[in-house]
This record gives structure tokens, C-alpha cells and sequence, in this order.
């Protein structure tokens, strides 16, 4: 696992060449686009069945330089270490180089990011309402 | 929590928002926010000062009030006279 970690970057064999994973807002947005508003759910679920296809689409949208989903499946990366690099570049892009705290809520990451982001934002800007389409 | 994100990278001036990662937001809008909890204070000196100013009957030397701090310590030149003060080396090394 390379890759800057201060910028949330994993790297990835994919077929014989290094991938860059990467999850930036940006990428975020399109998973919550591909996958639906409980994209993080929906992750979850196809890292634990192993589903191939959802997968190799997380990896395309991670990746720095705009993978094809179909060009991921052909490759046929190795489905642990591919989940692993996924995990860990989601988990960089939420918490930084030290990954998230030890000790985690029943649902981690929802409940971790959004406990922060509400106390950083409610301190700098007061209190976001709820209604606020995220 | 995108539109949130979003939102609040705006309200602070923070430019290139997709291409971040939530961390990297994060550190930014800390900054941010130590940066304007550090302009307030500074205001609120500002307007200190001035009000104290206001109720005196003869203002202070500016330089005074610039110098209000107490000056460094110079170490380089605390050094050099250290390094002058020592006994000169003798040509026999003794």
C-alpha cells in the first residue's frame, strides 16, 4: 500500500499496471450518484459478498485516471488485496495517513464522518440544517 | 453530507473542493478556523487598545507602544562575545 498518504492516495495492481486510488469528494459524489444515497452500505455489501462487478466499479471510480469498469473485469485483480486497497483508500480519504480511530461506533465511518464534520461545521458556521440535501 | 461539505468550503474561500479528500477539507477548514478565531482576537486587541487609548490624557510614544515586547535574545551575538571572552590559544597548543 503506497501512494501519498496525506493526500489518501492507495496504489493497485490492475492488470500488470499501478492504479492510483484516490476518493475526493469528487469521487465520492459519483459513488453516491452509481450507488445511491447509502453508497457506503452498498459498499460495504459487495466487499463482503465479493461481488466482482461492484467492485471493479468502486475501483474505476476511485481511480485517478478515470478506469473503465469493464477494463477493471477484464483485468481480473486478485478480489482480496483490490477490496483491502479500496478499504484503506476510503478509509485515508475520511481520516488521513493514520487511517480511522481504533475504537469504532456500530457503523464506523457513517457514524465517525459525521460526528466530526457536524462538530467542525457547526463550530465555524453554527448549526447546518438537517434539511440541507447532503 | 457532499452539499454539507460543499457548503461549508465555500462559506471559508476554500477553492479545488473535488479534487479534495474529506481529510484534506478537513485540515483546511481547520486552518481556517484558527485563522479567523486569530483575526478576532486581533479586532477585539484592536478595539481594546483603542478604547484604552481614548481614556488616556496623553497618548504614549508610538515606539513605546511598539516596543512593547520584550526584545530576543540575540544568541549569535551572545556567541561571538562568549567565543571572545575565552583565553587566546597559545602558539605551543597549550
Amino acid at each position: 500500500m503506497t501512494g501519498n498518504p496525506y493526500r489518501g492516495e492507495v496504489t493497485l495492481d490492475v492488470g500488470g499496471e499501478t492504479v492510483t486510488l484516490r476518493f475526493t469528494w469528487d469521487a465520492i459524489a459519483r459513488l453516491r450518484q452509481a450507488l445511491g444515497e447509502d453508497y457506503d452500505t452498498v459498499i460495504t455489501q459487495a466487499f463482503n459478498t465479493q461481488d466482482v462487478e461492484s467492485i471493479a466499479h468502486v475501483v474505476s471510480i476511485g481511480s485517478v485516471d478515470d478506469l473503465d469498469p469493464a477494463a477493471v473485469m477484464a483485468a481480473s485483480p486478485p478480489v482480496i488485496p483490490t477490496i483491502n486497497a479500496c478499504l484503506d483508500a476510503i478509509h485515508r480519504a475520511y481520516y488521513g495517513p493514520d487511517g480511522p480511530p481504533e475504537a469504532l461506533d456500530e457503523n464506523p465511518r457513517k457514524a465517525r464522518a459525521a460526528t466530526w464534520w457536524r462538530r467542525l461545521t457547526a463550530r465555524l458556521f453554527g448549526p447546518v440544517s438537517a434539511d440541507s440535501g447532503s | 453530507m457532499v452539499a454539507e461539505a460543499y457548503r461549508a468550503a465555500v462559506r471559508a474561500g476554500i477553492g479545488g473542493f473535488w479534487e479534495l479528500t474529506p481529510w484534506e477539507l478537513r485540515i483546511e477548514l481547520e486552518a481556517f478556523g484558527e485563522r479567523l478565531r486569530y483575526e478576532q482576537e486581533s479586532d477585539t486587541v484592536l478595539a481594546y487598545t483603542f478604547a484604552l487609548l481614548s481614556r488616556t490624557e496623553r497618548l504614549p510614544k508610538l515606539d513605546k507602544l511598539l516596543k512593547g515586547k520584550k526584545a530576543k535574545r540575540n544568541l549569535a551575538e551572545e556567541l561571538k562575545a562568549a567565543f571572545k571572552a575565552l583565553p587566546e590559544k597559545s602558539e605551543d597548543g597549550g
